[in-house]
Parts: C-alpha cells; sequence; structure tokens
C-alpha cells in the first residue's frame, strides 16, 4: 500500500515506506499463476524512473523505501508525486495498475529557537605549534537539527582567514583538517599579531534558515611578548673596599638571555639597576655607583667611593625587559658590599727609619716632615690618620722642659701645609 | 723622639716610628779669628806693665769667651811658670779688680825669671767658649 508520507528532514526517527506484495497490489490472479508482482515507480508520465536521489527502492525484496534527506537538502523540501507502477512479470501490458501518492520533505528546523554557545577567548603565539579550539556547539530546542557554523573575523585587515585561522564548521566527519567544529591556528609571520574578533554564525534548517552568533576574541601573540628573559646579576655581587675604584666590565649578551629564536626581532633589552628592591623606585646611589651603558661591550658597572657614610651593604636589583615589551621584564638581586678598610688600616711590614735630626740653637728654624715615612706605610693610604709624638730624655745632657718649649708639632692631618711636620725653633731662651 | 700614627676609623691601628733629636748648643761650634799679639818688653825693675790685646773674633759673638794663657821659654822650649809674674784678665766682666779685661799685667823682682841679663818666653793666649779652644795666638815678652 503506498500512501502518502511525510519526511521530516534531520529527523533520525524517520522510518522507510515498507510495503510487501500483500499490502501494495493485489490481483484476482495468484502471483503463482501470473507471475510476481514488478513495481516501477515514476514521476507520472508512466517511463521515467523517478529520480534514485529521492529514494531508494528495494525492488527484489520489495519491501522498504528510503526517502533521501540529500535530495531534500539538494531540491529544496517540498511535496513530491509519485507514480508506483504495478504488474504481474510478464504480464504488463494486461496487468499494469498505477498507484498515486505524494512524498512530502519537511523542514522544520527553521522554527526551532537556537541558543548560541559561550565560546572562551583564545589566544596564540604566533610561531609556535598549531593551537586549537574545538568551537562549542550551539543548541536548539529541536535537537536533531543540524547547525552549520561560518564564521568571519574583524578586523578585515590583515586577512587571518585560512590564513591563521581554518575552521571546519560542518559537522561531516570528514578527514580533512580540522575537524569538525574545530579552529586551529598557526603561522610564523609576527606581523599577525593584534587581537581579533571572530564571530561564529550557526544556521539551522534549508528553507529559511535561522541563524544565530556568538564572539570570541582570538588574540595572536607576538612571541616577543611571552618571551623570557633571564638576568644574572651574579657579576656585580662584590665586596668592595671604600676607595679604589672598581670597574666591572659586562654585556647584555652575557649577563642577559632570552629564549626568543635567533630572527625574531624583539628590540633593544633596557637594564636597569635600583639600589632596593623593596623600593624599586629608587635609583641606586650615584654618589657610589656609576652604570656606565655606552654601548656593548664597553658597559660597566664601577664602584667607587671615599665617602666613610657609603660603606654598608646595598641590596640591589638588575631588571631587564624589552623596552617595546615592558611587560617582559626579568629582575635579579645582588648585593654591593662596601666595606671599610680603615678600620683598622693595615701597616707595611718594612717600616721606613726617620732621620735623626739636629738643630743648632738660635739657627733659623728648622722643619723635618715625618708625613710621608706614615702615609707611605699606610695600607690603604688614605685612611683618617694623625699623628702624635712624646720626647723621651736620652742621657744626662738633655733638657726636657727645655726641649717642649723648642718644638712644634702638627699632627693634625687635615691637608694643611704643616701636617706631620716639626719644626725647631727657639728664639729666646736657650 | 717617638712618633705615634694612629689611623682608622671605628676600629684604629697604630705605628710608631723613632729618631733622635741632638739639640746643639751653638757655641759649642764656634771658631774663633786670632788677633795679632804684640811682642812686649818687661824691665823688672818696672812696677808693672800692662798688655791690652784685642780680644779674638768669635762666631757666633754672643759665645762667652775666657782667655788663658801657657809660656815657654823661648829658646828652649821649655814651659815656664810665670804665674808669679804675670796676671791676666781673661774674663770680659768688667769688674774693678785690676787688670782690665783682655789685659797682661807683668809684675814681679823675681830675678830669676831670667839667667843672664834677660829671657825671652813665648806666651800663648787661647780663648776658649763650651769647651772649643781657639788657636794660640802667641807673642814673645822680653823680660
Amino acid at each position: 500500500m503506498f500512501v502518502d508520507y511525510t519526511y521530516i528532514l534531520f529527523d533520525n526517527t524517520n522510518s522507510p515506506l515498507t510495503w510487501t506484495d500483500a499490502t501494495a497490489a493485489s490481483s484476482d490472479e495468484p502471483e503463482s499463476l501470473c507471475n510476481e508482482f514488478v513495481y516501477f515507480f515514476h514521476t507520472g508520465d508512466g517511463t521515467t524512473a523517478i529520480d534514485d536521489s529521492i529514494f531508494t527502492v528495494d525492488l527484489n525484496a520489495k519491501s522498504t523505501v528510503t526517502y533521501s534527506e540529500d535530495f531534500a537538502l539538494a531540491n529544496a523540501p517540498g511535496t513530491y508525486v509519485v507514480h508506483v507502477d504495478v504488474w504481474h512479470k510478464d504480464h504488463k501490458p494486461d496487468t499494469k495498475q498505477t498507484v498515486i501518492y505524494t512524498v512530502t520533505f519537511i523542514d522544520l528546523c527553521p522554527t526551532a529557537t537556537i541558543t548560541p554557545s559561550v565560546p572562551v577567548d583564545q589566544s596564540y603565539v604566533l610561531r609556535q605549534l598549531k593551537g586549537g579550539y574545538v568551537f562549542p556547539a550551539f543548541t536548539s530546542d529541536i535537537a536533531y537539527c543540524p547547525f552549520e557554523y561560518t564564521y568571519s573575523v574583524l578586523p578585515a585587515s590583515p586577512i587571518i582567514k585560512s590564513v591563521v585561522v581554518d575552521f571546519d564548521g560542518t559537522i561531516d566527519g570528514d578527514a580533512v583538517a580540522p575537524d569538525d567544529y574545530q579552529f586551529t591556528w598557526f603561522n610564523m609571520d609576527v606581523n599577525y599579531a593584534g587581537t581579533y574578533t571572530i564571530t561564529v554564525t550557526g544556521t539551522l534548517g534549508v528553507t529559511a534558515p535561522i541563524t544565530d552568533t556568538a564572539s570570541f576574541e582570538l588574540k595572536l601573540i607576538h612571541p616577543c611578548e611571552v618571551a623570557t628573559l633571564t638576568a644574572d646579576a651574579s657579576i656585580f655581587q662584590v665586596v668592595h673596599p671604600r676607595g679604589p675604584a672598581k670597574n666591572i666590565a659586562w654585556t647584555i649578551d652575557t649577563r642577559v638571555t632570552s629564549d626568543i629564536e635567533i630572527g625574531v626581532v624583539c628590540g633593544p633589552i633596557i637594564v636597569e639597576f635600583i639600589k632596593d628592591p623593596a623600593t624599586p623606585e629608587v635609583a641606586i646611589d650615584a654618589d657610589v655607583f656609576t652604570d656606565t651603558r655606552t654601548g656593548a661591550p664597553s658597559m660597566s658597572f664601577d664602584i667607587e667611593t671615599v665617602d666613610f657614610a657609603k660603606v654598608g651593604t646595598y641590596p640591589m636589583l638588575m631588571r631587564a625587559y624589552y623596552q617595546n615589551y615592558p611587560l617582559v621584564v626579568d629582575t635579579d638581586q645582588f648585593n654591593v658590599q662596601i666595606r671599610d678598610p680603615c678600620a683598622p688600616p693595615a701597616w707595611d711590614s718594612s717600616l721606613p727609619t726617620l732621620v735623626d735630626q739636629e738643630y743648632i740653637l738660635l739657627a733659623a728654624g728648622k722643619t723635618y716632615s715625618v708625613l710621608s715615612d706614615f702615609t707611605s706605610i699606610q695600607i690603604p693610604s688614605f685612611c683618617p690618620m694623625s699623628l702624635d709624638y712624646i720626647a723621651v730624655k736620652d742621657g744626662d745632657t738633655a733638657n726636657p722642659d727645655k726641649f717642649a718649649s723648642l718644638i712644634t708639632f702638627d699632627g693634625t692631618l687635615d691637608s694643611g701645609a704643616t701636617d706631620g711636620v716639626f719644626k725647631f725653633e727657639e728664639l729666646v731662651d736657650f | 723622639m717617638t712618633v705615634t700614627a694612629t689611623a682608622g676609623t671605628t676600629l684604629e691601628s697604630t705605628v710608631e716610628l723613632k729618631f733622635l733629636v741632638t739639640i746643639v748648643d751653638p757655641c759649642s761650634r764656634a771658631t774663633f779669628t786670632v788677633n795679632t799679639l804684640v811682642d812686649q818688653t818687661y824691665v823688672l825693675s818696672d812696677p808693672f806693665k800692662d798688655y791690652t790685646y784685642t780680644p779674638f773674633t768669635v762666631d757666633p759673638a754672643y759665645c762667652p769667651v775666657t782667655y788663658s794663657y801657657t809660656a815657654v821659654v823661648k829658646s828652649s822650649g821649655v814651659a815656664a811658670d810665670l804665674s808669679t809674674a804675670v796676671t791676666l784678665d781673661g774674663l770680659p766682666d768688667t769688674d774693678a779688680v785690676a787688670p782690665d779685661d783682655w789685659t797682661f799685667r807683668f809684675e814681679t823682682a823675681n830675678h830669676d825669671l831670667i839667667l843672664g841679663y834677660e829671657e825671652t818666653y813665648t806666651i800663648s793666649l787661647v780663648a776658649t767658649t763650651t769647651g772649643v779652644n781657639s788657636n794660640p795666638g802667641t807673642f814673645d815678652l822680653l823680660v
């Protein structure tokens, strides 16, 4: 029996049209006598077989008609008239009868209500391995309706669609990458760096389709933005005495390294020295430290001070960052200890011999400087020093009381002209 | 002299160096210029005779100078003691005691000073200051 048939597109619950000889055809003569029934499905003119694409008829089993969804999708849903001729084999002219029925393909999906998904923003570092994102599917209240997804990108320039980004918005299980619903991204050109809005449009239905959209941001990251700088300030970790200058030569190449591959230009690396990690805004003490960076390899970090107040330990920070990517930064802490070499100073093991002096009373004033004798043996020579003397009577001829009035001595070393100078002079009384 | 250097800041260290200072009396190194003395003749019968010599020049001039003399018999060179016949005021102290400063006084009636009718003595005059003696200045005394 061939009755009008309704096929709901995409509905997996559609059943094939079935029949049997008993239900589809009858004859006043048995098949055993007039041979079996033969069926011919056509469009109405009696000669043209109906498009096989509409359905598949198992003419051997003569049991099922399976309607083709692809036909409906390709030719638009609608109602198609089907003619079925049936006759006894070898007796067609005498026995042929025609049954007419309709097959109606209905697309209910445009009546559905779409609920877009909420995709998550994505990022991809250019030049790295291919990244991807499985787009979360939209849903609808007609569960069987299949979504077809397309996408657009803003800004439109540079063009990243199909250049950086690929997407398979069709559930077809094909073997062509990417997989269904899968976004992938990959490119070696850092010039695509930027933030793009990808808007995915989900479409339901064949006739008068309905759509909805969902967007997410795709950030194509310049590799320099996520580079790793490694600052090594160990070379500056020194203990140095106050006074002499210490020059620590260094180059960025040896003190700051980056994991950026050769060929990717991130721009100059800035290095800063900061006095105290706890207060990073404070620059290093320029009275003690000189940061000379006139260009590799002549860069140096110089330490020099003669100020006793500068004695101490300086916790410092070396901070390196890309000038163009200031968030790519690394720091390394180091300490510079300025110690006081004059607490106490040492003396040369080889002491000089002072020159015995002779003064003839009433002669012109005579001077004798011992300053250099002491400064020459002091290690280091710049430590604060004072001199004093004691006169001890040598034998009975000496008169210590008189001697005290005879001699003057400047033992306060204050850079005066008379520092460390003995002066012998007696003008009146001897 | 012991000179002590004290150096350092919070901790100090010291070192000592020594030297010797000798204060020298300038008169101990005085020099003299001996002036020419004039030969003298003394007749025993004379009451006395004074001879005031020109003082030696001493440098430094402020050095105190005293004079002394010795005598020898000129002909034999044998030392002679003329203390009973010759008085010298070699101390420039302007005292009132004769003879005057820088003056020899020859005064004696002792004929033993001469073996014959006369004898010549050579008198050496030496100036002294702070242990330094001048070269002697000499003159003959004919008695």
